[in-house]
């Protein structure tokens, strides 16, 4: 969830830094905001999917919660059609190996959304806010949603939105463990370098020293995804090939024009020649051989990388493989695109549900 | 950028800090801050600030698009409004999403306001909406055009009835041609006004729409796939 970014300094004149002068108040005071504004309040968005089939089924979203995060909205719209609207329980299971730990972590209402009939142009949306303060920073989570129709007519899901939700005020000093960011008082005035209580000495010390850990999780672990993009778990739905060398897979779609191309900008943190390190992660099933994923990133105007992910033999859909991605900085305004290819071995049908990339800076 | 130091490489980088406990910091308690590391710090706020832009959307389309009747106006009952009745020709096209797939979007998104302006005063930089990229992967049928419409607006109510910001490009190739589509959004959207605590929640909401008007015949026109991001550059 956005804020206005805080006033910066400009480093050509850097009002209260000079040479051999006592470092202000204010510009510690900015640091502060800028903190607040990286580590509290820029929060990313985790997906936006949208025409899933019109069946209903099971479906998963991968989440990493960043510093601070302690809910996590799930909207989710359903398929209207231009007749006889759908009316049906979505589901969000958060509970299973690697998944959102429990359905009790549900913070308003009840697990299950039960939609209205729809027959609007425009379809009905439904929210449910999760509580993710549980959740280990850095680690991948499922977010499993199951949608069941109650007339038959099966027409899924539309859309499905995930979003970390920023928290009005963080308190860094009451809760210095959980609340990311960094006390007012420790830049204080006087010019000292001014450790806060023991208790903040967490995620990076005390006073100065927070400051300096809050700004390398601000680097490291605040992410983003580039790239999220779900089908359901079932052989007739997910995303399938059969070729025994790289190629596009069949993508659900109609036509024949079917090789989708995903551009992104690429954080570039250390000049051009350092690539953006990512985490990419496969939800498949190959009952038949080895699946490997060739996630294909190429910067605009620059050359491809591939990165491939190995998925081996599995024989229900729902399973999870990762794997280390690069994205090259050099490109064109940062830009760079994401195209994907897969093979199997043993001459099976493999299928893959959904692909996530997220940022993994070390 | 001017608010950061040093160029390496051809851009400016962040610059690793070591992080020690506190015993053995090499910032240490009661010693004067000096210049030098006040500028890294801020330098490496600011290098995070640039590289804060989000990306919003990666959407996977329908493929084909069956060209609707007017323009995807007859399933709201109504008709293409005459040309002398539109305020644009983005009310060509009905932007709702029954199955003929006129249009996409999702939403909300809250957006940063972190871009900064052109020019800065006092040693300061403005803030403004932020820009949003669109990427468009579509293809026409080599014959008649494919017309792509992005569109920003504050509420879900379809950019027929106003929007924020829009763009457009017309594609007629056969081939997959990948399309840019820039939003530069007005300081006309919805904000959530400051909480009496220190943190200012202000936010811009948004939604993101993609229309397309199917000039053809056949059906042998649509796009694959799309993305959107913000970019913090003015």
């Amino acid at each position: 969830m956005g804020q206005p970014a805080p006033d910066h300094h400009v480093a050509s004149s850097f009002p209260g830094v000079r040479i051999a002068r006592p470092v202000g108040f204010p510009v510690g005071g900015v640091w502060v905001e800028q903190l607040g504004y990286l580590l509290g309040y820029c929060k990313h968005e985790v997906a936006s999917v949208t025409r899933l089939p019109t069946v209903n089924g099971t479906t998963a979203i991968r989440y990493v919660r960043s510093p601070g995060a302690v809910a996590l909205l799930l909207c989710v719209r359903p398929n209207v059609g231009t007749s006889v609207g759908d009316r049906m329980t979505v589901s969000p299971s958060v509970g299973g190996a690697g998944t959102l730990a429990g359905t009790s972590t549900v913070l308003d209402g009840t697990t299950g959304i039960a939609t209205a009939t729809s027959t609007d142009g425009t379809p009905d949306r439904y929210f449910r806010y999760f509580d993710v303060s549980g959740l280990t920073v850095g680690t991948g989570y499922e977010l499993v949603v199951t949608t069941a129709s109650h007339t038959g007519t099966s027409k899924g899901i539309f859309s499905m939105r995930v979003e970390e939700i920023a928290r009005v005020t963080t308190d860094p000093v009451g809760a210095p463990s959980t609340d990311p960011g960094v006390a007012w008082v420790w830049p204080r005035g006087g010019n000292y370098l001014f450790s806060g209580s023991a208790s903040a000495a967490s995620d990076g010390g005390a006073g100065f020293e927070r400051i300096i850990g809050q700004l390398d999780d601000a680097r490291s672990k605040v992410r983003r995804f580039p790239l999220n993009i779900c089908s359901m778990d079932s052989d007739a739905n997910a995303w399938s090939t059969t070729s025994a060398a790289f190629a596009n897979p069949t993508w659900n779609f109609t036509g024949a024009a079917t090789r989708p191309r995903w551009y992104t900008r690429a954080k570039r943190l250390y000049g051009t020649s350092t690539a953006n390190q990512l985490t990419a992660r496969v939800r498949y099933k190959s009952a038949g051989g080895e699946l490997q994923v060739r996630i294909i990133t190429t910067p605009v105007g620059g050359a491809a990388t591939n990165n491939d992910i190995v998925c081996p033999l599995a024989a229900a859909h729902g399973t999870i493989a990762t794997g280390a991605v690069t994205i090259a900085t050099s490109g064109t305004n940062q830009e760079a695109f994401i195209e994907i290819e897969e093979k199997v071995a043993g001459g099976g049908t493999a299928y893959v549900s959904a692909i996530s990339l997220h940022d993994n800076e070390v | 950028m001017a608010r950061e130091i040093g160029v390496v490489s051809g851009a400016s980088a962040y610059i690793k800090h070591p992080v020690a406990a506190a015993a053995s910091s090499l910032v240490q308690d009661g010693r004067p801050l000096d210049a030098g590391t006040a500028h890294i710090i801020t330098h490496n706020l600011n290098v995070l600030h640039r590289e804060s832009g989000r990306h919003l959307v990666t959407w996977l389309g329908p493929g084909d698009l069956p060209k609707p009747t007017d323009n995807g106006y007859e399933n709201l009952n109504e008709h293409v409004p005459p040309s002398d009745q539109r305020i644009g020709t983005h009310m060509e096209i009905a932007w709702n999403i029954y199955a003929n797939y006129t249009c996409n979007f999702d939403g909300p998104f809250m957006l940063t306001r972190g871009r900064d302006d052109a020019t800065s005063t006092n040693g300061r930089a403005l803030h403004l909406p932020p820009k949003i990229r669109v990427w468009v992967t579509a293809y026409s049928d080599g014959v008649a055009s494919l017309k792509i419409y992005a569109a920003a607006t504050a509420s879900e109510s379809p950019p027929r009835n106003g929007y924020l910001a829009l763009a457009t490009k017309t594609i007629t190739s056969a081939a997959l041609t990948h399309e840019t589509l820039d939003l530069v959004l007005a300081s006309a959207g919805r904000y959530r006004h400051p909480s009496a605590a220190d943190g200012a929640a202000d936010c811009e909401v948004c939604y993101l729409w993609l229309g397309f008007k199917h000039a053809g015949g056949a059906t042998t026109m649509g796009w694959v796939s799309a993305s959107a991001y913000e970019l913090t550059e003015t």
